[in-house]
């Protein structure tokens, strides 16, 4: 498809909106909006209502879409085009579409992969406008009608993706029509070398520099823009190559390659689009290296080392005070334990002493009396905890069948740890439940316990039931890195908490 | 015929009547609000964090700083979040002084709110009354602590000091006169049909959407819930109290309104009760010297005058300050609720609906 003719019905507002779309084509004057001179096959400015001048050929294909857009926006609608199927020239925009909404997924490149995927359908043309895998596929997609001329440029202006070269394997009959796929997979394509066909600066450039600093040779940043350098072009001149798109000269595009490739991924607006021609290796092409969060991503969630980290200044709790009756009761076990044998070990202690005075002829020693507990004076006992008694607590664990790791109460107030998997169930049967009726999800919040084996974190719910004023409290251990079920599909007020 | 969109623009963070550091991010169609997004955090202090290296007594200091208008609810909820943390029975009297003051801090709290947000709608004369009266009660806190806002008016265990000389006929002559003062606030409002007009309506938040959001306190009362600590979970010596929970049903800006004004009149009830009740005897349990925190886990919740304020502490075998402390600020949960009390209506009635949550951004970012 491609758009041959543009012009403007009486009517224009003179709303510059047009301009703003596609300004190669269109410029709003005082009173009226124009179709520009430079894009015109007469050269006239004018609105071009009653001469319908051709576009130029090299434009009725890239302007198409903005120049639809622009049509589209006018508010008054007084833009008008002939839009014809491209014969001569279609250019594989499916492709284009879909990679470049690709791209907005995954960002970070993988040129390797995308190369090696291109290459795999060797024999057509590919037009791979990004590196990920879903653009690959795409591409791979695209490349099923015979060769075409590559006329799709990288990437929209709206990919955030570094553009990535439109690959065309080297074809004798490429720009011609349709050869048959069989012939072009026979072309000797081994004895190209990638080469730079042609380099342009898209709209947006923020005269940053830096691609003159990758490629001096190509790039030449003005006050305003980066122009491309006469040096290397065909033609001699010295614009932006947006246009126009003219040819690098040979022997510069593929000197070049590396440097151009390096300075369009440098670029920070990537506005830097090129074509390479020939069989690109991957060898050929620099390597990106991976960012640290899309290797995170494709590792599984962040995991810090608290214990190994090298610099950190907060020292780190030793014990895991984490509140729960079977430690509890192994405490008092073991500590009675220790009390009994010391009483076992003074009365043996005792007896010993006993007999060496009896032998000795001295006194016998006193007897060991058993120590009492600690009087308690003080206005203070601390609740320690104890069995779930609660009908609450013994009903959930019957619904939760195995789930539960172990409910107690302590200080009065309820607890029901669950195992991970169990956690949305249990506030769903909290919330659901008739004889439960837990409406409100109080507060949620969560402890580290850098000191912990086996989880880092306890996560605590905190469920109000208004209607039957009660209070439960449901435990969650969960390790470095491992995420919960949300609980705001339940409980709505998760969300901030 | 012409090109139009929405409009994304700020309110706040710097704007009077956002009470505090509040930025809105405000999607608006015309005048109609699309979206309403809370962009909180401005006024972050890492309380919670700075209390795990404070000890138990040391870390009620921070809690007079955040909600700073009701700092005497928030020592009560830290102090009998301790409490019941190490198992402290607190003698009588203390309960009933301790009641006392935050029903006067409740009012302070609603003061403060009834004339920001009169302010904000557009009514200045209600400020100064209202302001009038706060100072009234702050002075009694004065005499009390000697602090007016940043009170840290109790200790664990009970209270530092019994009241001082004189204390009960100030509050006695504060309480002979805050009736009438009240009826002032109504006749300049309740009937106002300015007031009526720029509240009725505006910013509703019914029963459902409220526990499912998690609001609390007066406006999820002013929807119809009468969900109230004081009596589903009866605290410090409200158990013994006969007071009202005052609700409304419409769920509005006005609503709220007729809540709090009832509340403070409920208020004024308790603390004649407490006054006229108040038990002989010690204000301070027998403690040890250093309390030595065992395993334990509590989270203790209070009415304060915005809503469930609770505190959650983890004790570590041995250790005098928390492992873990955190706040649930009833300031910061009912602040949820925002986007579905605006979104959709007009511009105007944001201010409203911020002013009628009444939100305290210390306690919001804490």
């Amino acid at each position: 498809m491609a758009i041959t003719k543009v012009w403007i019905e009486e009517g224009c507002i003179v709303c510059n909106a047009c301009e703003a779309e596609c300004p190669d084509v269109f410029h709003v004057t005082e009173d009226s909006c124009h179709i520009k001179g430079d894009s015109r096959q007469d050269g006239r400015e004018s609105e071009n209502r009653d001469e319908k001048a051709e576009l130029k050929a090299a434009l009725q294909a890239s302007l198409e879409d903005s120049i639809i857009a622009a049509a589209a926006g006018c508010p008054v609608e007084v833009i008008k085009y002939d839009q014809v199927a491209n014969v001569a020239a279609p250019a594989p925009e499916p492709a284009a579409t879909i990679a470049a909404h690709s791209t907005a997924i995954a960002p970070d490149v993988d040129i390797e992969n995308a190369v090696d995927a291109a290459l795999g359908t060797s024999g057509t043309t590919v037009s791979v406008s990004a590196a990920a895998a879903a653009a690959v596929a795409a591409a791979t997609v695209a490349a099923e009608p015979p060769a075409l001329a590559p006329t799709v440029t990288a990437a929209s202006e709206s990919t955030v993706s570094v553009p990535v070269p439109v690959l065309v394997p080297m074809v004798p009959a490429a720009t011609t029509s349709a050869p048959p796929v069989a012939a072009a997979s026979q072309a000797p394509v081994e004895t190209v070398k990638p080469r730079v066909t042609k380099v342009w600066i898209e709209e947006g450039c923020i005269v940053c520099n830096a691609c003159e600093a990758d490629s001096p040779e190509v790039f030449h940043v003005t006050e305003t823009t980066c122009m491309i350098k006469p040096g290397v072009r065909l033609d001699g001149q010295e614009t932006e190559n947006r246009l126009e798109k003219n040819g690098l000269k040979p022997a510069d595009g593929e000197r070049l390659i590396e440097s151009i490739i390096a300075a369009a991924k440098g670029c920070p607006v990537d506005v830097i689009k090129f074509e390479v021609l020939g069989e690109a290796t991957p060898a050929s092409l620099p390597v990106v290296e991976a960012k640290p969060h899309a290797e995170g991503i494709a590792a599984g969630p962040y995991v810090f080392d608290y214990k190994t980290a090298p610099n950190r200044q907060v020292a780190m709790p030793k014990t895991v005070p984490l509140p729960s009756f079977h430690t509890y009761q192994e405490e008092q076990e073991a500590a009675a334990a220790a009390d009994e044998a010391k009483w076992t070990k003074s009365l043996a202690d005792f007896e010993t002493a006993k007999t060496k005075a009896a032998a000795e002829g001295k006194e016998a020693p006193k007897a060991p009396v058993k120590p009492v507990p600690k009087k308690n004076d003080t206005d203070m006992e601390f609740p320690v905890p104890g069995e779930a008694k609660d009908p609450d607590l013994l009903h959930l664990v019957e619904l939760l069948d195995g789930k539960v790791s172990q409910a107690f109460e302590q200080a009065g107030e309820l607890t029901l740890q669950v195992h991970p998997d169990g956690l949305q169930e249990a506030l769903m049967f909290c919330k659901g439940d008739a004889a439960l009726r837990y409406e409100m999800l109080a507060d949620q919040t969560a402890t580290h316990f850098p000191a912990a084996e086996g989880f880092a974190f306890s996560v605590v719910y905190h469920l109000t039931s208004i209607s039957r004023r009660k209070r439960l409290r449901i435990r969650v251990l969960v390790k470095e890195g491992q995420a919960l079920d949300s609980a705001v599909q339940i409980y709505p007020s998760a969300n901030w908490m | 015929m012409f090109k139009t969109e929405e409009m994304e623009i700020n309110l706040g963070p710097q704007h009077p009547s956002t009470h505090g550091v509040l930025r809105v991010k405000l999607h608006l169609d015309g005048e109609t609000v699309t979206r309403c997004v809370p962009m909180i955090g401005y006024l972050h202090r890492g309380v919670e964090k700075i209390c795990e290296d404070k000890t138990f007594f040391q870390g009620q200091v921070w809690t007079d700083r955040t909600d700073y208008v009701a700092a005497i609810s928030n020592n009560l909820g830290w102090v009998e979040g301790v409490e019941k943390l190490f198992g402290i029975t607190t003698p009588r009297r203390a309960h009933y002084i301790r009641t006392m003051l935050t029903e006067l801090n409740r009012i302070t709290s609603h003061l403060l709110w009834l004339g920001t947000h009169a302010l904000d709608i557009g009514a200045m004369t209600v400020f100064l009354y209202a302001f009038r009266e706060r100072e009234e009660v702050l002075s009694i806190f004065e005499a009390f602590c000697g602090a007016r806002l940043t009170t840290t008016a109790f200790r664990i265990g009970g209270l530092r000091e019994d009241i001082p000389p004189g204390f009960e006929k100030q509050v006695r002559a504060f309480q002979a006169r805050f009736l009438d003062c009240i009826e002032e606030y109504e006749t300049l409002l309740t009937e106002n049909r300015i007031w009526k007009k720029r509240t009725i309506g505006v910013a509703p938040l019914n029963a459902e959407d409220a526990i499912a959001l998690g609001v609390t306190g007066p406006v999820l009362r002013a929807a119809g819930s009468s969900y109230d600590i004081r009596k589903a979970f009866p605290y410090a010596a409200y158990a013994e109290m006969d007071f009202d929970v005052p609700t409304q049903t419409a769920g509005d800006t006005y609503a709220r309104y007729l809540v709090r004004l009832a509340e403070m009149r409920q208020s004024h009830r308790i603390v004649n009760q407490c006054l006229d009740g108040l038990p002989e005897g010690p204000v301070m349990a027998k403690l040890p010297k250093v309390l030595k925190s065992e395993v334990n886990e509590v989270y203790h919740a209070i009415e304060a005058p915005k809503g469930e304020l609770g505190y959650y502490f983890i004790g570590e075998k041995g250790s005098q300050s928390p492992y873990r402390m955190h706040i649930r600020a009833p300031s910061f949960i009912n602040l949820q609720a925002l986007p579905k009390m605006t979104e959709g209506r007009l511009l105007a009635d944001v201010i409203a609906a911020i002013g009628t949550l009444d939100v305290v951004l210390g306690e919001v970012d804490r």
